[in-house]
């Protein structure tokens, strides 16, 4: 058995990482791959308390499929956003970007 | 110290290191590649603690599609950028990593205080998992579509509309309306 | 019967499917007017449902739905102020050769999740409804493909925006792996103050919160964002999805007032007293309008969360007057730019010189605006700082009175330049002025309710 604050603390990690790279990034395709990683930790945060509280009340697990979908869709939009980008510009690269202040 | 938990201990650290690469690679490319074996190593950790419909939605979606969508993107990238350059904004780099460093620490040791102080409501923190089997997908099926149909029904309409913004915004001029 | 209780958003649902549907059949050329003529139907039919549903208190769908007075006024708010989006944005669609369905159904899709936003208790279906709004709005704010400045705005947002949601939803999983809900009123019940992971829990959920508010130190998306995205858009961000996350923070702090430690209150009241100094500090260097209302938007935020702060039921009145108050004013601004911005003028200060002899209209009522923004009598503006300060200083926060007043003062010098622009200096108007009778009625609209409020703050309050 996987004590619960093992999860959490994997959970903190994955979602301090994918913070950092956010943030931190000048790639445009990293700060969304950072953000995707954002979304797993939560995800694993919340199915880890759902397998925690047992199988008769799975609201973390149906909460993490929610995430999923908005995750997946958050991803489409920003790959639209990309294409829109990349043709005004030809490059994704937040620093190259610098029309309006930063 | 038992077998599921040195797997977990592997598959954490695969998710970590990977996490990592995924943010420091100098590629975009391994960049992606890294993520996806996050996806597949979180839906690694699910198994192993019981949520097996979670397992295979987390494949089935991040890995089917999330990851498909990364490589799209990386391939809109352009040269100039799988070329190299640094991951990292150039301005003061390591001050800024060694701050975020910290707060990922911190980050850590919050938790680990917090789930030592705190005890949830039906019982001690660090207790093991319930000791159930896995929620059966009946009863999701059924959780989805009484309890939770209105945010159920929401999101279908969010990714309707979704679809046809991503369209709007990144067909070509030239395209007839 | 719940889905009595479900029948504003039912309506938008439909309005979407109808509006894309018609795309379909129609003609190319009354495309535009089909689209926009079936989104008036749908909010007039929506306001009218929210008004049914006025005094109504019921739980319905499970818990996930909460009707209650509360959410059906801003209900009503986002109605009006959605109707009067649609008439701002009719030309401009027109003009850029925008795709008028998508435009329409993204704009009712955030609306939609808007009225979610404000109608649930249940963390779950309130996260799904800031989804909805966000993630429209990111679509919305690229929604002019071929401008850099705007796909760039767009990106911008998105990031932040997103980092922001998986911030906020962080902060959910803290709170349901403490209770075991997701349901706010039971999370708050079930907890006692000052536990290590609630207090996490909870700031990680605020901070995602006021990171979509763009109050400061989140705010720096906000200004590139309200600058680059297209005009119409930026006055639905400034008084539509704001004042929907505005409404969700009101809940969980209400919930929350008895379980959250004291210190949290301060970070509140620091956040707004930062907001509304740094937004009115950097909103004097400005020259284009449009990153010019971002600021003073940002400043008024920092007003609304003192209502927060303060907690009690004559602040709660004062946000019903100052929001309605301020959407007015910011949306008759925004018509005021569309339209010379429609005359080739560009979006600087300087676009407005001369506004007053060439449109006197227009020129008296951004006076109106200008006065109300800033909070001199007799404008509605006025009533609702000094329902604010009045509040304030009820409860004996003598210095955050003060604070209020000399922001006041300081917002005076950028609104000023607006009006200096438009009659005291004058400027070559090349192109032949045309009138715009949708955007005049936006104006007209809008100073009627600036004035009305301003004399009887009490139809807001009903």
């Amino acid at each position: 058995m996987i004590p619960l604050s093992w999860l959490v603390t994997l959970a903190g990690l994955l979602f301090g990482i994918g913070l950092l790279g956010a943030l931190l990034s000048t790639n445009a395709v990293r700060m969304l791959i950072s953000i995707e990683l954002m979304l797993n930790a939560v995800n694993i945060n919340l199915v880890a308390f759902s397998r925690y509280y047992g199988a008769s009340q799975p609201h973390g697990e149906i909460a993490a499929i929610f995430a999923m979908v908005v995750g997946a869709a958050e991803a489409a939009v920003g790959l639209a956003i990309f294409v829109a980008v990349a043709r005004n510009s030809k490059l994704i690269d937040i620093d190259k970007i610098n029309l309006l202040k930063w | 110290m038992s077998l599921e938990q040195l797997l977990f201990l592997v598959v954490a650290a695969v998710i970590v290191l990977a996490a990592l690469g995924a943010v420091f690679a100098r590629r975009i490319m391994h960049a992606a590649l890294c993520a996806v074996v996050v996806f597949t190593a979180v839906g690694g950790i699910y198994a192993i603690i019981g949520s097996y419909f979670i397992a295979v939605a987390q494949v089935l979606i991040y890995i089917g599609a999330v990851a498909t969508v990364l490589v799209f993107a990386v391939m809109l990238s352009g040269q100039k950028d799988i070329a190299g350059g640094s991951p990292i904004r150039r301005q003061a780099r390591w001050k800024t990593v060694l701050t975020w460093a910290a707060f990922v620490v911190g980050l850590v040791m919050v938790f680990q205080f917090t789930l030592n102080l705190t005890v949830p409501a039906s019982g001690p923190a660090n207790a093991p998992m319930a000791a159930e089997s896995a929620t059966s997908l009946r009863f999701l099926g059924q959780l989805l579509f009484y309890d939770y149909l209105l945010p159920f029904e929401v999101i279908s309409l969010l990714l309707l509309l979704v679809l046809i913004g991503a369209v709007v915004i990144a067909r070509k001029e030239s395209d007839p309306q | 019967m719940q889905y009595k209780l479900l029948l504003p958003e039912i309506t938008l649902a439909a309005g979407i499917l109808a509006i894309i549907c018609a795309d379909l059949v129609v003609a190319r050329e009354s495309r535009r007017q089909t689209a926009f003529g079936l989104g008036l139907l749908t909010l007039t039919i929506y306001l009218m449902a929210a008004a049914a549903l006025g005094g109504v208190t019921e739980h319905a769908f499970a818990g996930h739905l909460l009707v209650d007075p509360w959410g059906s006024f801003f209900k009503l708010f986002f109605g009006v102020t959605g109707l009067l989006l649609l008439f701002l944005s009719y030309s401009y669609v027109g003009q850029r050769s925008l795709a008028p369905a998508e435009f329409v159904a993204l704009l009712l899709g955030a609306y939609l999740g808007m009225s979610l936003m404000v109608s649930s208790e249940q963390l779950l279906t309130a996260y799904v409804g800031l989804e909805l709004v966000s993630l429209t709005s990111y679509l919305l704010a690229a929604f002019l493909r071929q401008d850099p400045l705007s796909t760039e705005a767009g990106l911008k947002y998105f990031i932040l925006g997103s980092v922001a949601s998986a911030t906020l939803l962080f902060g959910i999983s803290f709170l349901y792996g403490y209770t075991g809900s997701l349901e706010l009123a039971t999370i708050a019940g079930s907890l006692s103050t000052g536990e290590g992971m609630v207090v996490i829990g909870s700031l990680l959920f605020l901070c995602g919160l006021l990171f979509k508010l763009a109050a400061v130190p989140f705010h720096v998306w906000a200004p590139d964002a309200l600058q680059g995205a297209p005009t119409p858009i930026t006055a639905f961000f400034s008084v539509g999805s704001k004042v929907a996350v505005l409404v969700l923070a009101g809940r969980f702090i209400s919930h929350f007032s008895g379980v959250l430690a004291q210190e949290v209150h301060y970070y509140l009241l620091l956040v707004a007293i930062g907001s509304m100094t740094v937004g009115n500090l950097v909103a004097l260097r400005q020259t284009n309008l449009k990153r010019l209302m971002a600021y003073s938007s940002i400043a008024h935020i920092g007003y609304l969360l003192v209502a927060y702060f303060l907690g009690t039921p004559e602040a709660y009145a004062a946000l019903r007057v100052y929001v309605g108050v301020y959407a007015a004013a910011n949306l008759g601004i925004f018509a005021i730019i569309t339209w010379t911005e429609s005359q080739n003028r560009g979006i600087e200060i300087d676009s407005f010189r001369g506004l007053g002899r060439v449109q006197p209209l227009f020129g008296l009522a951004l006076g109106v605006f200008v006065f109300s923004l800033v909070g001199i009598p007799p404008t509605g503006g006025f009533m609702g700082k000094l329902l604010l300060f009045m509040a304030s200083v009820q409860e004996a926060h003598y210095i955050l009175a003060v604070i209020m007043v000399l922001n006041g003062v300081l917002s005076v010098v950028y609104y000023y330049r607006m009006l200096r622009s438009a009659f005291f200096e004058d400027s070559e108007w090349i192109a032949p002025i045309t009138k715009n009778a949708a955007l005049e009625a936006v104006v007209l609209v809008a100073v009627v309710v600036v004035m009305v409020t301003g004399v009887w703050p009490g139809w807001l309050q009903m």
